[in-house]
């Protein structure tokens, strides 16, 4: 299992569309994919529970990733992060 | 008794319609909760209804690309997204089974939790998605309640009421049974308006306390001509409304068939009708409705988006896919407006915003605003049709300041040999009084003049329009005002430079006169008002508009001045729509 801390770049936050391009991005991985923000938890690959988090810019995330992938699940998901979720 | 209640807003799509209203709101469906007895009957009823929501989620996604393009299409992948959820969908079922209620409370408990958390944010921008999954919810509640007496298609021919609908809900609706569209927010640039225009539905928008004096069902007559709706009309509005109707669509007819023409007077003088747009989405309209290219690009929005920064590259883009939709008309792009009352670039909030640190003392005051903003310009440039506008100038020194900026930026674009056009044109809006006032010194700096009436009014006549304490004072049509613009024009012509309208005194009929015998070269207005305003200037002659802007000129007060046109516009334009016929209701 990989545990890692994400930040929250793009300025819009976690709203619909980068929710769902991260939900569509890890819909590839067969692994296991937890988001912490505080005490709530969720589930990586469902849309509902990354709005849930209503993670605005600068909101700090931990993601924990189970499985055979999990190593290019967490490039993928820091990758995303990493460019804005194409939004700037 | 007939309440025949009167409310106007702003006219965003043309078209005049009656019929029975639906108030949509963004309030949870209210739905019962049941035992049920065959669960496993349960559990397909709502799988179906998923299935089923997912369909219509789909057809409206198609529906939007083949009419506005695929700009709103990530929306409607993430709505199917949370449609299809899995964890969401999984304990749904779990719940059913388990607690033996029917589909539609389950599915709601299920989902509310997920929205109450989604709204503990304080971010406003996260908060209003969560309309998107209400919207998504209420789909598949609706279907679970009435399975198939009240799906969406099937409602007969109903003007929608909102306080505000989003691209979604816009989109879902069957063309065909929508006959028009009021929302209580919004104005002509909104989602909603631009979607209404391009799938022709009448719709008026901004129409205060709409929601508050309509019921759901009530007949409501919508008339997106003059932006005029009225809630149960008497006796009197129906017949109005029936003898207008067929008058309404010859005339308009009428106005679509001549929109490719030449916008000439009798005599000659060639007059530019062009458009004032702000989104890309807007681009289609130009040409729909016979527009010679765009008088005024607001790039407002651009910056609001970024927060006040966006980068060259960003601005570059959006600014060459305009160029090149227009071309080989030109575009006028006007640089950042924003001033105090939406504080990206100050601090403290001012007292006086329209007074304060807005337009042009922005772009000085922070250069990099106004660098990158002219080096995207330039970039774009190309193709040569182009062209850079200043607003809120007040004095000749910003000219003067801007002018440096910018052969700056051309000589580091020259040397690093990027294609731009070298004698891009620089203008100015006219809109503060000292510009008017000194124009003739104006005149020697820049390439033309845009005169931006509603600020000019409002600074003229110290109004401001918005406080309803004295909007009554605000008349474009004062003598004062009519005053300025006239010296505005003279010393752009004396200095052989153009000058334009651009402000909303550009679209009133009543002023086309007025504003073509002061000797207009062009005039810019939202795209469509521009098929109206060229009927009206090919029955004008420039000589005889000459004598009337004299006259107009010679009278004390604005009133005068709308009476003395009021009599030349029912003489020579007894059908003119935009004008009489917001008054024939109120009689």
């Amino acid at each position: 299992m990989i545990e890692k801390e994400v930040i929250v770049k793009n300025k819009l936050g976690l709203h619909a569309r980068p929710a769902a391009l991260l939900v569509k991005s890890l819909g590839k991985f067969e692994s296991k994919v937890e988001i912490q923000r505080d005490d709530l938890l969720v589930d990586g690959k469902s849309i509902m529970g990354i709005m849930m988090l209503a993670a605005e810019q600068g909101a700090k995330l931990i993601f924990r990733i189970d499985g055979a992938d999990e190593k290019d699940a967490m490039d993928a998901v820091e990758e995303l992060f990493e460019k804005r979720f194409y939004e700037e | 008794m007939k309440s025949n209640i009167i409310l106007r807003g702003y006219p965003a799509s043309p078209g005049l319609v009656k019929g029975k209203i639906k108030i949509l709101s963004n309030k949870i469906e209210v739905i019962q909760e049941y035992d049920i007895k065959d669960i496993e009957k349960e559990v397909e009823r709502f799988l179906t209804a998923i299935e089923e929501s997912k369909k219509e989620l789909l057809e409206s996604k198609k529906n939007i690309k083949e009419t506005v393009g695929n700009q709103y299409e990530e929306i409607f992948e993430a709505q199917i997204l949370a449609l299809e959820d899995k964890s969401v969908i999984e304990k749904s079922i779990k719940n059913i089974r388990e607690t033996k209620k029917n589909a539609e409370s389950v599915y709601k408990n299920v989902v509310s939790e997920i929205l109450e958390k989604m709204q503990k944010t304080d971010n406003k921008y996260l908060k209003e998605r969560s309309f998107d999954i209400i919207d998504v919810m209420n789909r598949v509640l609706k279907r679970l309640k009435n399975r198939d007496e009240e799906s969406i298609k099937s409602f007969e021919e109903i003007i929608i009421g909102a306080f505000n609908l989003t691209p979604a809900e816009t989109m879902k609706f069957d063309k065909n049974s929508i006959l028009g569209i009021v929302t209580e927010s919004g104005g002509m640039t909104s989602h909603s308006s631009i979607l209404a225009r391009a799938l022709n539905i009448p719709a008026v928008v901004n129409v205060k306390n709409f929601l508050s004096n309509v019921n759901d069902g009530d007949i409501v007559i919508v008339d997106g001509y003059t932006g005029t709706v009225i809630i149960d009309p008497d006796e009197n509005s129906e017949k109005t409304f029936k003898k207008r109707k067929e008058e309404y669509k010859n005339y308009n007819l009428k106005l679509m068939e001549m929109k490719d023409e030449e916008s000439v007077t009798i005599d000659g003088r060639n007059i530019d009708l062009s458009a004032n747009i702000e989104l890309l989405e807007e681009l289609g309209e130009v040409k729909k409705y016979g527009g010679r290219g765009i008088g005024l690009f607001r790039t407002e929005f651009i910056f609001l988006e970024e927060n006040g920064y966006p980068t060259v590259e960003k601005q570059e883009n959006i600014y060459r896919r305009i160029a090149e939709t227009v071309f080989p008309d030109s575009v006028i792009i006007r640089t950042v407006d924003i001033g105090g009352d939406k504080p990206i670039y100050v601090r403290n909030k001012e007292e006086n915003p329209f007074l304060g640190f807005r337009g042009i003392r922005v772009s000085l005051g922070n250069e990099k605003i106004l660098r990158d903003q002219f080096k995207a310009i330039l970039k774009a440039s190309s193709k040569k049709n182009l062209k850079i506008m200043l607003p809120m100038v007040s004095k000749i020194d910003e000219v003067i300041k801007a002018k440096m900026v910018l052969d700056d930026i051309k000589k580091e674009l020259f040397n690093q040999q990027i294609d731009f056009d070298k004698d891009i044109e620089l203008g100015i809006m006219v809109e503060v009084p000292s510009a008017a006032i000194m124009a003739e010194e104006f005149a020697k700096y820049v390439d033309f003049f845009s005169l931006g009436t509603n600020d000019l009014t409002q600074y003229t006549l110290a109004v401001d329009r918005n406080n309803n304490n004295v909007s009554s004072y605000f008349d474009s049509l004062d003598p004062a005002v009519l005053k300025l613009i006239k010296f505005t024009i003279d010393a752009a012509h004396e200095a052989n430079i153009w000058a334009g309208v651009c402000g909303e005194l550009s679209s009133d009929p009543i002023a086309i006169p007025i504003l073509v015998g002061l000797g207009v070269d062009e005039l810019s207005m939202s795209p469509i008002f521009i098929p109206e305003i060229k009927m009206i200037i090919k029955q004008l002659s420039y000589e005889e508009t000459k004598e009337i802007a004299k006259n107009a000129l010679l009278l004390k007060s604005s009133e005068k001045v709308r009476e003395y046109m009021k009599g030349i516009i029912s003489e020579k334009f007894p059908n003119l729509i935009k004008y009489f016929l917001g008054e024939f209701y109120d009689k």
